[in-house]
């Protein structure tokens, strides 16, 4: 496998799920090109009934039009890797290199909006290197911060952790207010 | 800001503050995500230090244990029900395998996680937790075996001694009367300050009852314990069975007591392990069993003998049983089990339906060490008893070919017979090893030699209640202690023959009227 495809596949990808979404219609779309009689140079066309099949639940899939939008920007160029003799192969290894990427998962006790995954994503990026994923985590007893688990070490950096660190002291304060 | 990885998780004792509760989040900790479940085996990714036999938790607090560690997985064995959903959550707890042991667990039946099994309420103890998983101690630590484990039971004690400290394979068709010596052996251990540990070994639930129901039947729960895991147990639980015998019986060891470990069975532990194995991946061997087996096995059985002082004293008596199939003593985890072993005691199912009780098969049962206790008196006895047996089994043969049988082959067919007689043994009916010799030596002299087998029969119950009740058999142990051979310890029971005339004669004449 070409190591750039995945670079390629990566650059705006922020997250695990978002990777795996992607790589689910960019085997839609090579499975359009290939296989269902479109013409294999005729990106625009094919694109089109991809675009055409998924328009209809843009509204209420927060994340999908990007997504959508993602795959158009990879371009023909992208496609012009894969014929139908590699095209498991190729897949196959787009899959193990977005599972092989660094993956920092990060507890939040809210849900993520997706204009903010891009916004932090990038910031991973830019910190942490090109090949950086992460995956967001709900955990609803976080508060005040987020906690961060990569490479099997997890760190919580929220009000929590402050909390239960000093919650002897916390629950001494405490006391001198009872009736 | 700094990459989480480039700080390293303090020590456990840094981690959770007092008082906070241990499923709280602690800031930094290591942690691992189910990546792969098979049925109570889940494949986590991450924890980088996790350690073999480790306790790991997931946020419900259920546990595993860590059996296996790959390059980039580690493999849990769940040790509590739990639904594991993908991606779960598992986090490292610094903590080995272990359970509670204390004098508290006497008269008890628990499981491998120390639960009570038997409804008499919670167990508390209040001593540290010992691991569960440790190497044998070494041989510095181990003293020669010198004294003689008494079963009460004739055959065994005469024949195949089994001694304190010793590994004592005890194998044989199902239905051939294993469980029933085994039994035996632990109640006839009363008020002898010997500590028994019973592993029931996933059995089915009705036998597990029935062995708890004649241990407390005949008063042996005040000085055992029972480890039991039924059929329907979890696998994990059922592998951890031995281990937890052992470290209870360990327990008691240290302490300076001599314990009598039973692990029935472990061909089931076996089976049960080779099922983890297969689902962890690793590669089947011969039966398919896996390739570490012997060593699972055998780092159990080292963990039995005798030990200095210095080491606790006491000893660990191990009894492992194994169940063969149609007499075929070759299959590869008996011949795995007796090669870890210092001996075996064969039990036959022909035997058991021919009404022997034990069912023991001499001919083909083996104590390595169990003679080295013996005196010298008692091993020419065993040895003269054996012989004897051993013609008796060929002219019997002979015999039935139906050609004229000489006045001396008749004698010696008799004698057979007799000690046939002598060695059948009914539950629940301890001899004392003296009175097991007296009453074979009888065979060697006048006394029986006028008689035929039915008098033995119908007078060896007189016999032991008068030697155990009226003989003053301390006094005659020390005379005996200075024999140097059978011969005069046979000639010494010439004095006892008068008293045995008279009480046999009463007997007699009792019946008649």
């Amino acid at each position: 496998m070409d190591q750039t495809l995945a670079k390629q596949f990566l650059t705006t990808t922020f997250t695990k799920n978002q990777a795996l979404r992607r790589l689910r219609l960019a085997k839609e779309l090579l499975e359009l090109l290939f296989f269902q009689g479109a013409n294999p140079d005729d990106f625009e066309n094919t694109f089109n009934k991809l675009k055409a099949k998924y328009s209809p639940y843009f509204v209420g899939q927060e994340g999908l039009e990007e997504d959508v939008k993602f795959i158009y920007t990879l371009g023909p160029n992208f496609f012009k890797n894969f014929s139908t003799v590699n095209i498991n192969d190729q897949t196959a290894l787009l899959e193990k290199s977005i599972n092989d990427t660094k993956n920092i998962l990060m507890y939040l006790p809210f849900e993520l909006p997706e204009d903010q995954v891009i916004v932090l994503g990038g910031w991973f990026k830019k910190n942490l290197g090109e090949d950086t994923l992460f995956e967001i985590n709900y955990d609803p007893e976080l508060i005040g911060g987020c906690a961060i688990s990569y490479k099997g070490i997890y760190k919580d950096f929220s009000l929590r952790a402050k909390v239960n660190e000093n919650k002897v002291k916390i629950l001494e304060v405490l006391g001198g207010y009872k009736r | 800001m700094s990459t989480p990885q480039s700080q390293p998780a303090p020590p456990a004792n840094q981690q959770t503050p007092a008082n906070v509760p241990p499923s709280a989040p602690t800031p930094t900790e290591e942690i691992g995500y189910a990546v792969s479940i098979k049925n109570y085996i889940v494949w986590v990714n991450g924890l980088p230090n996790i350690r073999l036999n480790e306790i790991v938790t997931t946020g419900d607090n259920a546990k595993g244990v860590v059996i296996s560690i790959a390059e980039d997985l580690v493999g849990v064995l769940m040790l509590d029900e739990a639904a594991i959903k993908p991606k779960q959550d598992f986090k490292r707890t610094q903590q080995q395998l272990s359970i509670k042991v204390g004098t508290q667990l006497l008269g008890r039946m628990i499981n491998p996680l120390s639960q009570p099994l038997d409804g008499k309420g919670m167990i508390t103890i209040k001593d540290e937790p010992v691991t569960i998983e440790q190497a044998p101690r070494s041989i510095k630590s181990r003293e020669r075996i010198t004294d003689q484990f008494e079963t009460g039971l004739s055959l065994v004690d005469m024949l195949v001694p089994v001694a304190k400290g010793q590994r004592e394979l005890v194998l044989g068709d199902a239905h051939s009367g294993k469980t029933g010596f085994l039994l035996d052996t632990v109640i006839n251990q009363r008020g002898r300050k010997i500590i028994c540990v019973y592993a029931v070994i996933g059995k089915p639930i009705n036998e597990i009852s029935n062995v708890v129901k004649a241990l407390e039947a005949n008063k042996a729960m005040e000085y055992t314990v029972v480890v039991s895991t039924s059929s329907s147990d979890k696998p994990p639980l059922i592998y951890l069975t031995p281990s937890v015998a052992t470290t209870i019986a360990e327990y008691f060891q240290k302490r300076g007591n001599d314990v009598l470990m039973v692990l029935d069975d472990m061909g089931i532990h076996a089976k049960f392990y080779r099922e983890i194995s297969l689902s962890l991946g690793r590669p089947p061997g011969r039966e398919s069993y896996p390739g570490d087996i012997f060593y699972q096995h055998a780092k159990l059985i080292e963990r039995a003998g005798r030990f200095k002082k210095e080491y606790g004293g006491g000893s660990i008596t191990a009894l492992p049983v194994i169940e063969t199939n149609l007499d075929d003593f070759s299959s590869f985890m008996t011949t795995n089990l007796m090669g870890m072993t210092d001996g075996h005691l064969l039990f036959s199912a022909t035997r058991y339906h021919q009404g022997y009780r034990p069912s023991v098969d001499i001919s083909l049962s083996v104590s390595r060490v169990g003679r080295q206790t013996q005196n010298l008196a008692q091993k020419g006895l065993a040895d003269r008893i054996k012989a004897l047996l051993s013609e008796a089994n060929r002219l019997a043969a002979y015999s039935r070919l139906g050609s004229e049988i000489s006045p001396q082959t008749l004698f010696t067919l008799k004698q057979g017979k007799q000690m046939e007689a002598i060695l059948k043994q009914l539950p629940l009916n301890k001899i004392p090893i003296l009175v097991q010799m007296i009453l074979m030596g009888l065979i060697f002299t006048p006394f029986l030699q006028q008689k035929d087998e039915k008098f033995v029969e119908e007078n060896k119950n007189t016999i032991v209640q008068y030697l155990t009740n009226k003989f003053n058999l301390s006094n005659y142990a020390k005379t005996v202690a200075t024999f140097k051979d059978d011969e005069q310890f046979i000639n010494s029971l010439s004095s006892l023959i008068p008293e045995l005339e008279k009480i046999t004669n009463a007997q007699v004449q009792a019946q008649v009227k």
